[in-house]
């Protein structure tokens, strides 16, 4: 059940991650198309700041689970790789760990910001657009980023302890190694 | 309770010790600057910087430049350019002694132009010209070596996530540090040969010479290149000439990157998916390093260490030349140890506090810290394109550092130069509008 569990997990912070990079991708049209429009007919989108703003941080919290799942964040392995397989287990489960712990505080406080900004009636500068709608996908991002990070946690404890590795086939390449 | 500048060295310290414990680098950063923060401030303090941290380290408009670049860069790699590129290259030098390897070094510097990353500069190269050296008989310390170097310049040729990200922390201009690399890039791509060269004539068997190529074959390899030079010629030539933003040109690189692999035939639906992932790993990757980054920064504010190394370097009495000899050596150990990237964000901070308190241009310093970095990715313990090239090469790291040695002299000889005479870093942003 773990393992459906992991690879369905697996599949959803992928299409997750592709909802980000289509965000940039739309941030990139608008953006070519206002720099067009600006040069040739002295035309510009209002609110593009605001926009940009908006589609980049949607992007960067839908990408960063899938981060945390496939373990792309950079970390330095040259002394754990020479470690037995279960004690390797354990320090990766004890590094996943601390994610768990820095997204959560990251997940609460925002929330309370959030909330602290949307009850002042914050809005962004040019066209009005309310602060809530950034602090969204933050908040989403850096929940999702929590339940990747339990995932690896409970693979690699499940691992220390002497059972099979239930990643299945979510790495950072996409594929199973 | 230990004093502030104290604890900021402490904090330094378990933030090192963390990240060689496997704790991710973002990680790392982020659990020290929170524990550290409280520490001096308490627990409510902690948790208004945590509240504003992670939206501050995406929000502002200059770091929607780091995603679009991010993608410019792997579609760029998707293109298929990097055949192009090698093939013309390799067509005018192929037939000197190392001759390939020279190709796969100007090959590199010019995917470079349209690549800031060192590590997709390098896999991208790997894959093309490492089968054609061994094929003509290469050894593999040289071949292996050759693209480990050569990918390094793709984070000091423009545009460079490098750059990028110093300039955000120094709110330096980031077209200024971008031209500031041209030279530099070049100067490293002309040493780079040397080093071929010299440890050819030392030893012709690690790269023996390839059949010359007619002048029509030439012409023919050349064709595509124009792609590659009209894609870093609107980036970079708008930014120089102010007809769009950094973050405009970003984005038109972007849109540029992925025209150019649709117009090749290179974009069917894995690769679009292979090069969506790509984005969003990097992407996701940098900005949970730039949120660590910015919990720890905060903590190390608040320290007071800034200054406390400031007046410490005051009173050793130290000319300013042996405070920069210092902190080169520091960081060529540092890079040895730990990621370029997290390195900067880790250190620059004080760092840059110190170099400009002590008179040294910032865009200079940019391109010294980026040198070193080019340094620290290719020597061992941790020199990610070393692991970069294994991977691509299926070939044992003792046997790509032992071709690396030249190369390392080459870049050193490059940081020498570039402290002998500045301008060839400042020379070009200083005749930016």
């Amino acid at each position: 059940m773990l393992n459906a569990l992991y690879r369905g997990a697996g599949r959803f912070f992928r299409w997750c991650a592709y909802a980000g990079v289509s965000l940039l991708g739309i941030a990139t049209l608008l953006i070519v198309a206002d720099v067009l429009a600006r040069r040739s007919i002295q035309i510009t989108i209002p609110g593009l700041v605001d926009i940009t703003q908006l589609l980049v941080m949607g992007c960067v919290f839908l990408v960063i689970p899938y981060t945390f799942l496939t373990e792309a964040n950079v970390g330095v392995e040259f002394i754990t790789d020479r470690l037995p397989a279960r004690a390797r287990a354990w320090v990766m489960a004890v590094a996943a760990g601390s994610g768990v712990l820095f997204m959560a505080l990251a997940t609460w406080y925002s929330w309370k910001q959030a909330l602290l900004q949307t009850g002042q009636g914050d809005t962004s500068q040019t066209i009005g657009i309310p602060i809530v709608w950034y602090w969204g996908p933050l908040l989403a991002g850096s929940a999702l980023a929590i339940a990747a990070s339990v995932l690896l946690v409970l693979r690699y404890s499940i691992t220390a302890c002497g059972g099979s590795d239930i990643a299945g086939g979510e790495t950072a390449s996409g594929t199973k190694p | 309770m230990m004093q502030g500048p104290i604890l900021g060295v402490v904090g330094f310290a378990l933030c090192t010790l963390l990240i060689m414990l496997r704790i991710p680098v973002a990680i790392a950063m982020g659990v020290t600057g929170v524990a550290g923060y409280a520490l001096i401030n308490g627990w409510d303090s902690m948790g208004f910087i945590m509240g504003r941290s992670p939206f501050e380290s995406v929000f502002p408009i200059g770091l929607s430049i780091v995603p679009l670049f991010v993608m410019m860069g792997v579609f760029a790699a998707h293109a298929g350019l990097s055949r192009s590129l090698y093939n013309c290259v390799a067509a005018f030098i192929g037939h000197l002694r190392g001759g390939l390897a020279l190709a796969t070094i100007g090959a590199c510097a010019l995917f470079g132009a349209i690549c800031g990353s060192a590590i997709a500069t390098a896999a991208t190269m790997g894959r093309v010209a490492m089968p054609e050296m061994r094929r003509l008989g290469y050894h593999d310390s040289l071949a292996s070596a050759s693209v480990a170097a050569g990918g390094t310049l793709g984070v000091m040729i423009p545009p460079s996530i490098l750059f990028l990200i110093y300039g955000l922390m120094t709110e330096q201009s980031i077209g200024k540090l971008f031209t500031s690399g041209i030279l530099p890039g070049i100067l490293g791509t002309l040493l780079y040969m040397g080093a071929i060269w010299f440890a050819t004539s030392r030893n012709p068997a690690l790269g023996p010479a390839g059949p010359r190529v007619s002048w029509s074959e030439r012409v023919a390899a050349a064709r595509d290149v124009w792609k590659v030079l009209l894609l870093f010629g609107v980036v970079l030539g708008g930014m120089y000439w102010g007809w769009f933003s950094p973050t405009e040109a970003a984005a038109v690189g972007a849109f540029g990157a992925v025209l150019l692999a649709w117009l090749g035939g290179h974009l069917d639906r894995e690769r679009v998916a292979g090069a969506m992932r790509e984005t969003a790993l990097t992407t996701g990757m940098i900005f949970m390093i730039l949120i660590g980054a910015g919990v720890f920064n905060y903590f190390i504010d608040a320290t007071g260490m800034t200054d406390a190394i400031l007046d410490y370097v005051k009173t050793l009495g130290w000319n300013r030349w042996t405070v920069m000899f210092a902190l080169m050596v520091l960081y060529i150990i540092l890079g040895a140890l730990m990621d370029e990237l997290s390195m900067i964000l880790l250190t620059v901070g004080p760092v840059f506090k110190l170099i400009t308190g002590l008179g040294f241009d910032p865009i200079w310093f940019g391109v010294m810290l980026v040198t070193v970095c080019e340094i620290g990715m290719i020597v061992p313990p941790v020199g990610i394109n070393l692991f970069v090239i294994q991977g691509v090469a299926k070939l044992p790291l003792t046997t790509i550092v032992r071709g690396i040695l030249p190369f390392v002299v080459a870049d050193c000889i490059r940081l020498l130069l570039l402290a002998l005479f500045p301008a060839i870093a400042t020379w070009l942003p200083s005749r930016m509008g």
